[in-house]
């Protein structure tokens, strides 16, 4: 690389620096969080054992909200398959669990291709009555991968995460074309 | 604004009684939601304009990533040393939150080229002249998911590459590779390519 290269990545790194350095989160942020508190167990303190993690990912969840029923009845199911692996006796060795397994790796790999299909998907125009239903799909997803991340041996978990993942799609899909929305 | 705020400046009416990050974060620590609250308000908007950015835009994923941070945040509290600043400890663990999926060699080859490249191609039809603030924040959004990550960890964040690699787990050479292609791509749909 020489100086002219190094005189416009510089150029160009002073712009990016300038861009706005803080954003303002939306309020409901702080009011999923606040309800989560509520329910998250806290670590020891300076112990790396972690804590219960059903009730972590049971936290994690965004508070309920009314939504269509065959999304809900998916989401239970997910749900479901998520306390009943991280019910299952823990490995003494949690502390290094955040290792990436091979199976958080496929999980990353079904989670990139979601969003990849997602990405083609225009989402400007889906009905706000649908945005609830999303959402709690989309904590579900994230509940089923932290449980994957827990229980890194749970293989019938990638199938959760498909099923949601798919779900989520075919929802939005009918979102953007009312007349084949179900209700 | 938080009247408690550090950042608080001196043409405030009166002087703001600072309460810093570490005594916040010991009250709660020891279970002071309101404590937590004000950690929140004082550093959500910096976390979440990161998040924004490393998440492409897309707003309901910043903030679920936000969320799971602050929660992760919350639990982990307890275990705070103090060895780092709050701001630094919270801002390790929403990138590492946001950068979970783009760990692993399968996304070095899976973003490599075509998707960045289709939205940019999408995009040719802006004047590409007189870039502004909001041209450059669009077309970052537009990169590949881990060159993106790279530039706005380097170029933004001020990482160093050894760090960034850690936190990609990819070799330093790769996030050194990953910065000129994105810094590429940047200036090829900003219109100053030279």
């Amino acid at each position: 690389m020489n100086n002219h290269d190094n005189n416009h990545d510089e150029v160009l790194a002073q712009r990016l620096r300038d861009l706005p350095a803080e954003r303002i989160p939306p309020a409901a942020v702080w009011e999923r969080i606040s309800a989560g508190l509520e329910q998250t167990p806290r670590s020891e303190p300076i112990v790396v054992a972690s804590v219960s993690p059903l009730a972590d990912a049971v936290a994690r969840r965004a508070p309920r909200r009314h939504w269509p029923r065959h999304a809900a009845a998916a989401a239970v199911v997910a749900l479901v398959g998520v306390a009943s692996v991280l019910l299952l006796p823990r490995q003494p060795t949690a502390a290094v669990a955040i290792e990436e397994s091979s199976l958080q790796h496929q999980a990353n790999t079904i989670t990139y291709q979601y969003r990849q299909a997602m990405a083609t998907i225009p989402q400007e125009n889906l009905p706000v009555e649908l945005q609830p239903a999303l959402r709690e799909l989309d904590a579900s997803a994230g509940s089923i991968r932290s449980a994957i991340a827990q229980s890194p041996d749970a293989g019938f978990l990638l199938g959760q995460l498909q099923r949601t993942y798919a779900l989520r799609l075919e929802l939005t899909r009918k979102g953007l074309n009312p007349a084949g929305l179900s209700t | 604004m938080d009247m408690l705020d550090a950042t608080v400046t001196a043409t405030a009416p009166s002087p703001p009684v600072v309460v810093d990050d570490a005594a916040l974060a010991r009250a709660a620590a020891a279970g002071d939601t309101r404590a937590y609250e004000r950690i929140y308000r004082r550093h959500s908007p910096r976390l979440y304009a990161l998040l924004w950015r490393l998440c492409g835009g897309n707003a309901a994923r910043a903030e679920d990533v936000l969320q799971e941070t602050f929660i992760q945040a919350w639990r982990k509290l307890p275990q705070f040393r103090f060895e780092s600043a709050l701001a630094t400890w919270l801002h390790r663990l929403a990138v590492n939150t946001a950068l979970m999926e783009l760990r692993g060699a399968t996304f070095e080859s899976l973003d490599i080229g075509e998707s960045g490249m289709d939205l940019l191609a999408e995009m040719a039809d802006t004047p590409r002249c007189h870039a502004t603030g909001m041209d450059l924040e669009r077309a970052l959004l537009t990169l590949p998911p881990r060159a993106r990550a790279v530039l706005v960890l380097h170029d933004i964040e001020g990482w160093k590459h050894q760090e960034i690699a850690v936190e990609l787990q990819m070799a330093v050479g790769s996030s050194k590779a990953q910065l000129h292609r994105a810094r590429s791509l940047l200036r090829t749909r900003l219109g100053d390519a030279r």
